[in-house]
């Protein structure tokens, strides 16, 4: 028997998709914490997110150094004894300060949990901050961020999100050299007494950790060690004046960056979960018009993309790419011809079929096992959104046409709502 | 203790599998056993090249994204110095279309003028965006020549020079495939929510019939024992210094190999490990150190790396990495120290089995380099390592005569 190679074989289309139990449960003190009980290895992953982000924090570097600096000794563990320790039970800490949160995250093996949680205890109630650590870390974030400075990518974002979001809301990323001789000892420990506090506190467990997990976190983090209330939001404000170009000459660079893009909302938006769909078709994925348009046909770029950023009280929509300065002006206007294509064509049946069998892949993928869950989880929680959002998303993926979609593009993807940055040449 | 299961198939195409449960998804993973160190000196970055033009479509399918797409799945691809690795992940109830896509390719590419002129133009930016356009990013084009003289890992997978590319022609591009894929040259690893007599079934029905194809024995030259301490002092428009030392040691097969990893652990792996200890929180002399080796299959390289302050010159850099490593030559690490670093390791294994993509990756390495079976010996390979087997290599390593260093200096 030959084999007919030419056809593709059967395939089952996913037309369902079922999301993991998340348990939630309170710790005698109020704290929220989310639950993803799955998996085959004996590891937990445990999230704590305090309400001690950027936003909070309303001065530069002040979050992040003190997320950071939280752990480099406590009033139990000199700096290398909690790290010491954390090696030696094979876990890892990790840290990431958000705009609305600050994490803190414990990977570890199951049964050295007793053990861990309790270094992680002392290490968020009772840190030191001693001045020689604080010294460490910014002297490395200085390094970093004039290293990040000198790449075209970074000139690029800063100088978007800082022309949508205006310099004086954290939402814009600005930050100057100075910042860096302004965090003092006291910012930190002021800042942590305010912010690393039960209220507002979220923890989300993913993996096996076992079934004394609620009375473990309930004997290191269920008192009420205290009664603060977590510091003000902010939102942005409105800009008045948003350029429409901005061009940043970087006279020795190869290649340039360019950010193309527009102002938002947030997942709460009616038209969010559309607008993901939209954006994959125009970017999101490698068979997107622009990847076969400027990468695929005409060779002008290693890659270019297009994505969706959301913050809880916003979010932007943004096109992004390097090309060689020669290339750069056949490249804008290739992006703009394919918003337009959007705007005043209607997509076909069969491209519309293969962005909902990819994306519908993809969730399968992004959803897959209690870790990956758990990171997807964890975007809902600033605008305390049901995991039922996901479901919502799946349905409309199935559901969406392609007069929907251009009715979007009509609304949201109109030319002269676009930004476009360019850094390099 | 992963699973596994293995035939082979008459065109000697093997097939591994492993059965993960815990998930919808299936991978499906093809290895070519060829890198950037079977390329002519005078036709660098050919097995990257080609990596890129095994997506512009086979003999009967013109695209191979579209329809893995189409079925929910996706897919991506790298190339390193010894080897080319294809993966794909897609809804397990469609594993056969990942089947039908990997064999036309393995079968017979569409070689096109258009496909080729394309891509050179898209690695030619690729080359541009990584190695050229970022600050530090000539690093690997520098020190490649500098540790090797005669061995093909002195040129990066991307290429020795970006003309190589250019100059690329369809007739090399035909010589290279038909030299180097082929079933015989290849391993296939499947993972996830599959049913290995299926699996095996598949394999047969798709790749069965792909002949098997003369493999072209690349003479890879062995790099000679370095006598004679090399350096390279460079500048360039950096906001800081950094300084990179690379010694030689064995291979991927040998002996010592894991007594090599457990070493570059002790002295940089989790921040209470020795370097970042001493370098970066104690002395305060650089703001990143790290050492790593290579892993590559042919002898290759102990890294040590670090990112000066602006405080620290040179000079004081390279003999504070160097006092660490006289340390670690002239006394044995401790019992507990050693105890830590394998810690460590044990629970890595743990957290890297619990993707099932990382597995039929790792399998396929395994299969590679001997059996995959293997994969469930590394604990017990790890534990064996005594503080003897670390001091012994730590003294072999660490010689002068076997370091290449490259200063790069910031400008300003």
């Amino acid at each position: 028997m030959s084999l007919n190679r030419q056809s593709a074989p059967d395939f089952k289309t996913v037309d369902q998709f079922n999301l993991l139990p998340i348990d939630t449960f309170e710790l005698d003190n109020g704290i929220k914490v989310h639950l993803l009980q799955a998996g085959s290895q004996e590891v937990a992953k445990i999230d704590f997110l305090f309400p001690a982000g950027s936003i909070q924090a309303n001065k530069s570097l002040l979050s992040s150094v003190c997320n950071k600096a939280i752990c480099e000794g406590s009033k139990k563990y000199t700096s290398s004894e909690i790290s010491e320790k954390i090696d030696f039970y094979g876990a890892y800490i990790g840290q990431q300060a958000q705009f609305h949160h600050a994490i803190i995250t414990l990977i570890s093996l199951t049964h050295f949990l007793p053990e861990t949680l309790e270094i992680l205890e002392d290490i968020i109630k009772h840190p030191t901050f001693e001045q020689k650590e604080i010294d460490t870390i910014l002297e490395k974030r200085k390094q970093e961020f004039l290293i990040e400075g000198d790449k075209v990518k970074t000139i690029a974002t800063r100088a978007y999100t800082q022309n949508v979001f205006g310099k004086e809301h954290p939402y814009g990323n600005y930050l100057e050299l100075s910042a860096f001789d302004d965090i003092s000892r006291e910012d930190l420990v002021d800042f942590h007494k305010k912010a690393y506090i039960p209220t507002g506190t979220h923890i989300i467990i993913s993996g096996q950790p076992g079934d004394k997990i609620q009375q473990l976190l309930n004997k290191h983090f269920g008192q009420q060690w205290s009664d603060a209330s977590p510091l003000k939001d902010r939102k942005p404000e409105p800009q008045s004046e948003i350029k429409k170009n901005i061009f940043i000459e970087k006279a020795d660079a190869l290649q340039s960056a360019l950010k193309i893009g527009r102002p938002l909302f947030n997942k709460l938006h009616p038209d969010f979960h559309g607008m993901q769909i939209l954006n994959t078709i125009l970017g999101g994925y490698f068979s997107s018009r622009l990847m076969t348009n400027i990468r695929e046909e005409k060779g002008l770029t290693y890659g270019i993309s297009s994505f969706i950023m959301t913050y809880k009280h916003s979010g932007f929509l943004v096109i992004s790419t390097d090309v060689k300065a020669e290339n750069r002006e056949l490249a804008v206007k290739e992006v703009f011809n394919e918003l337009k294509r959007l705007r005043e064509e209607l997509i076909s049946e069969d491209e519309l079929t293969l962005v909902r069998n990819f994306l519908s892949g993809d969730v399968i993928r992004n959803f897959d096992g209690p870790f990956a869950t758990s990171d997807n989880y964890r975007g809902l929680l600033d605008l305390d959104i049901s995991p039922e959002y996901f479901h919502d998303f799946f349905d409309k993926l199935m559901s969406i046409n392609a007069k929907e979609l251009q009715v979007l593009a009509k609304k949201y993807l109109q030319e002269e709502d676009f930004i476009t940055v360019v850094a390099g040449k | 203790m992963i699973n596994i299961e293995k035939r082979t198939l008459a065109n000697g195409l093997r097939v591994v599998v492993h059965v993960d449960k815990s998930t919808p998804l299936a991978a499906v993973n093809v290895l070519y056993n060829v890198g950037a160190k079977h390329e002519q000196i005078d036709k660098t970055g050919f097995a990257h090249l080609f990596e890129h033009l095994m997506f512009g479509g086979s003999k009967n399918i013109p695209s191979y994204d579209e329809p893995l797409q189409r079925v929910g799945g996706d897919n991506n691809a790298w190339t390193n110095n010894d080897v080319t690795n294809y993966y794909l992940t897609l809804p397990a109830e469609n594993l056969e279309t990942g089947f039908w896509l990997e064999s036309d390719r393995m079968l017979e590419l569409d070689f096109s003028e258009q496909s080729l002129e394309v891509q050179r133009k898209v690695v030619i930016e690729e080359f541009k965006q990584h190695y050229l356009n970022q600050p530090y990013g000539d690093i690997p084009l520098l020190v490649g020549p500098l540790a090797y003289k005669v061995h093909p890992y002195q040129w990066p997978t991307i290429g020795k020079d970006i003309a190589h590319i250019e100059q690329a022609q369809l007739q090399d591009v035909k010589d290279f495939f038909y030299s180097h894929y082929a079933p015989n040259n290849a391993i296939l690893t499947v993972s996830g929510n599959v049913d290995p007599d299926q699996v095996f079934k598949l394999a047969e029905k798709w790749f069965g019939e792909i002949p098997k194809r003369k493999i072209a024995q690349t003479i890879i030259p062995v790099e000679p024992e370095q006598t004679e301490e090399r350096q390279l002092r460079v500048e360039r428009n950096v906001q800081a210094d950094t300084i990179q030392m690379m010694y030689h040691i064995g291979g991927r097969k040998d002996d010592d190999f894991y007594t090599c990893d457990l070493l570059s652990d002790v002295l940089s792996n989790g921040s209470s490990s020795r370097m970042n200890q001493s370098l970066i929180k104690d002395q305060q002399l650089f703001s990143d150190v790290n050492a790593y080796i290579s892993g590559d299959h042919d002898p290759g390289l102990f890294t040590v790396t670090g990112r000066l302050l602006p405080s620290t010159n040179m000079e004081q850099a390279e003999k504070a990495i160097k006092v660490e490593l006289d340390k670690i030559k002239t006394s044995a690490v401790s019992d507990y120290e050693l105890q830590k670093v394998k810690n460590k390791i044990e629970s890595s294994l743990v957290f890297s089995e619990i993707n099932f993509l990382n597995k039929a990756m790792n399998l396929a390495q395994f299969e590679l380099l001997g059996k995959a079976e293997e994969i469930n010996n590394e604990v017990e390979r790890y534990r064996e390592v005594t503080k003897e087997n670390i001091l012994d290599r730590a003294q072999k390593t660490f010689r002068s005569t076997n370091c290449s260093t490259l200063y790069y200096h910031s400008k300003a």
